[in-house]
């Protein structure tokens, strides 16, 4: 090991250097002060100074102060020689931070205890020091695979627990968005489809991010749908009031939550087309923003009820709204409104009603786009301190329209009907009221309405012939709606094996023809049981 | 509705399926047995005349699959005569146009027929 041996006094620094040279270390000598931090500041410099107390230029007490007021260089111990020993100055080389000292004149065997004390206590710190790296380094491992894992959970939670807006609703657009703070989040939504003008919207935010949050936030969710089937099964179909769909959820969830020390606020929307209503379950969760374009003004929807997990004995309560074509209903979480500036001023509800007033014509997915745009620029920050969610729904400008011609017919689940179904939308096509379809579209339309007949005479029933379907067409001026319900069991679209083209096998193109042929598709569970293919022909716009 | 089924047979043995009304579902079985019945007694080259079939629908293309199928595996095809713009779009929108040999009249059909016929006759004969 190297030793710095400082002294203006030259036997004493031989005869130090001496001994300590006997003994196997290696010195390097200093006759000043300056000499010697020069040394110490050098590569390779020495990890154990001897320093005289007094100097010519910097004295050793100064070198030492200098040497512990420095970062980032190894440690040096330092022993300071002094022909003072009075209490006062162990006080003053104590404070300028030397480990040791020893008395001029020194005698040898005292030299080499302290020396090799001093050397203890360097390997001892060596080792610490190696220690502390493999820990930090154990540390970086555990958290990259942390991050991945948390990278996982989060492609998890947005690819199959956050529901995704259904696209081709009737009559209303829907758009969602969430920014996690911490990749994944505690932020939930869903949407559940009834029937052709019935849906519900659902949006949550669990206390608490990360992981557990997500998992409370699926947990949540899978409650809600466990709650819509089990209660239109005790019902005998009939679709659940949204009041009463979270009164099942809260007995099953709240118990739990509490003693999971968290809880969830949670909006629950339901949107009535054909009646023109909303019906809202607020469970403490941000107030709904209610755009109505023919007063240009916003105004706030809230209910009274505590968060989900609060209170076991709370009773949730819906309220209602009526609504206007060219709506729109803006849902949050408050990672919005409560997005702070860099001067501690929160976003607010009100810059957010402004911004929908002033956005509410745009589509909704542009509009969430913006407000997400508006909280980054007020943040000055890509990245959140809350999770940030918004879903806005959007009623189409045009009224619920009623067709300008409708019919229908019933026939049975027999296979000898398919003929008379075609003659059916052929007899509706050529009417030439509304929209007008050429030869191609006829047929087009023919084909699939056709494959979904076969589809529903072979499947729906179990095969069992005399089972009831109701064909009906309705014509608009812009396209064709045709519909074939039954009560037999609903169809999954996703079930169906795709084609192969190349001939080796022979079925599988039902499915296929159906989305080849018509612009729109819906398979349509409806909440009493009644299942609905509807398909869309629109006129050519050639 | 019955769905009309004549098999006829040229001279050189090829045999013709002339169908007449619409094949779905509910027709379909009939041509499916004489399809399959014609295959199994060793016809691997089969005409097949569509032009007077107004509609077709997945369940025909079945069929019709079906029949390419077991043909191919002794090299002979299905040959179709579709007039019919319809029935050929039901064929270009599922891509099975490509599996098929589709003309325009019956004697250009059998001609096909006999070309291909010709050509592996003469590869055979190259080979033996």
């Amino acid at each position: 090991m190297k030793v710095l041996v400082a002294d203006d006094d030259a036997i004493t620094r031989r005869m130090v250097e001496g001994v300590l040279r006997r003994w196997g270390y290696d010195v390097v000598v200093a006759e000043d002060g300056d000499q010697a931090w020069a040394s110490l500041q050098g590569d390779d410099a020495p990890q154990m100074a001897i320093l005289d107390w007094q100097m010519p230029g910097l004295d050793g007490v100064e070198v030492c102060r200098r040497l512990r007021a420095q970062t980032g260089r190894p440690y040096v111990y330092v022993v300071v020689l002094t022909s003072r020993d009075t209490s006062q100055d162990l006080a003053q080389g104590a404070e300028a931070g030397a480990d040791d000292y020893l008395v001029k004149p020194f005698d040898p065997p005292r030299l080499k205890m302290r020396v090799r004390a001093g050397l203890r206590i360097l390997q001892l710190q060596a080792e610490l020091m190696k220690s502390v790296e493999n820990y930090k380094r154990a540390d970086a491992e555990l958290e990259q695979a942390r991050v991945r894992e948390v990278e996982t959970g989060a492609r998890i939670q947005q690819t199959l627990l956050l529901g995704q807006p259904p696209p081709g609703l009737f009559g209303a657009r829907i758009a969602a968005i969430t920014s996690p703070s911490q990749m994944i989040d505690g932020d939930f939504y869903d949407f559940f489809v009834h029937n052709e003008s019935c849906f519900d919207v659902i949006v949550g935010d669990v206390m608490g991010k990360g992981i557990p949050g997500a998992l409370i936030g699926a947990a949540v969710k899978s409650h809600l749908q466990r709650a819509l089937s089990q209660l239109i099964y005790s019902d005998r179909g009939s679709l659940p009031e949204p009041e009463d769909i979270i009164a099942v959820v809260h007995s099953d969830v709240t118990k739990e939550l509490i003693k999971l020390e968290t809880f969830a606020t949670l909006c629950y929307a339901r949107f009535d087309r054909a009646k023109m209503k909303l019906t809202l379950v607020d469970c403490g969760h941000t107030a709904t923003i209610h755009w109505q374009p023919s007063k240009d003004a916003t105004r706030l929807l809230q209910g009274d009820n505590v968060p989900l997990g609060f209170i076991e004995t709370e009773t949730y309560k819906q309220i209602e709204q009526s609504f206007e074509p060219g709506d729109l209903f803006f849902f949050y979480s408050d990672g919005v409104t409560e997005a702070m500036s860099s001067t501690g001023e929160m976003f607010g509800v009100d810059r957010l009603r402004e911004l929908i007033r002033r956005g509410g014509l745009i589509e909704p997915h542009k509009l969430i786009e913006r407000v997400r745009a508006a909280v980054v620029a007020f943040t000055q920050s890509e990245t959140f301190a809350d999770d940030l969610t918004c879903v806005a729904v959007k009623m189409d400008e045009v009224p619920w329209g009623a067709p300008l011609v409708h019919a229908e017919i019933i026939v049975t689940s027999e296979l000898n009907q398919l003929q008379k179904i075609r003659s059916f939308v052929s007899e509706a096509v050529e009417r030439g009221e509304g929209a007008e379809l050429d030869d191609e579209a006829h047929y087009q339309l023919l084909l699939a309405v056709n494959e979904a007949a076969s589809n529903i005479v072979r499947h729906a029933h179990g095969g069992r012939s005399g089972e009831t379907i109701v064909v009906s067409s309705d014509l608009f001026t812009d396209r064709i709606v045709i519909r074939l319900s039954h009560h037999g069991q609903p169809f999954d679209p996703a079930t169906a094996k795709p084609p192969s083209f190349d001939g080796t096998r022979e079925g599988g193109f039902g499915v296929y023809m159906i989305e080849q042929c018509v612009d729109e598709v819906q398979y349509l569970s409806e909440a009493d049981g009644k299942n609905t293919i509807r398909l869309v022909k629109r006129e050519s716009t050639r | 509705m019955v769905l009309d089924i004549a098999v006829e047979k040229t001279v050189d043995n090829i045999p013709i399926v002339r169908v007449k009304g619409e094949i779905d579902l509910h027709t379909c079985s009939a041509f499916r047995e004489t399809l399959r019945d014609l295959i199994d007694q060793k016809n691997f080259e089969v005409v097949i005349d569509l032009g007077d079939v107004p509609y077709l629908d997945s369940a025909a293309l079945g069929v019709l699959v079906d029949a390419v199928r077991r043909v191919r595996e002794y090299g002979g095809g299905i040959s179709l005569v579709a007039t019919t713009p319809f029935v050929r779009r039901a064929f270009e929108i599922t891509r099975l146009v490509k599996i098929f040999m589709l003309y325009d009249d019956e004697p250009q059909a059998i001609e096909g027929v006999r070309d291909r016929v010709r050509a592996a006759g003469s590869e055979a004969e190259a080979a033996s």
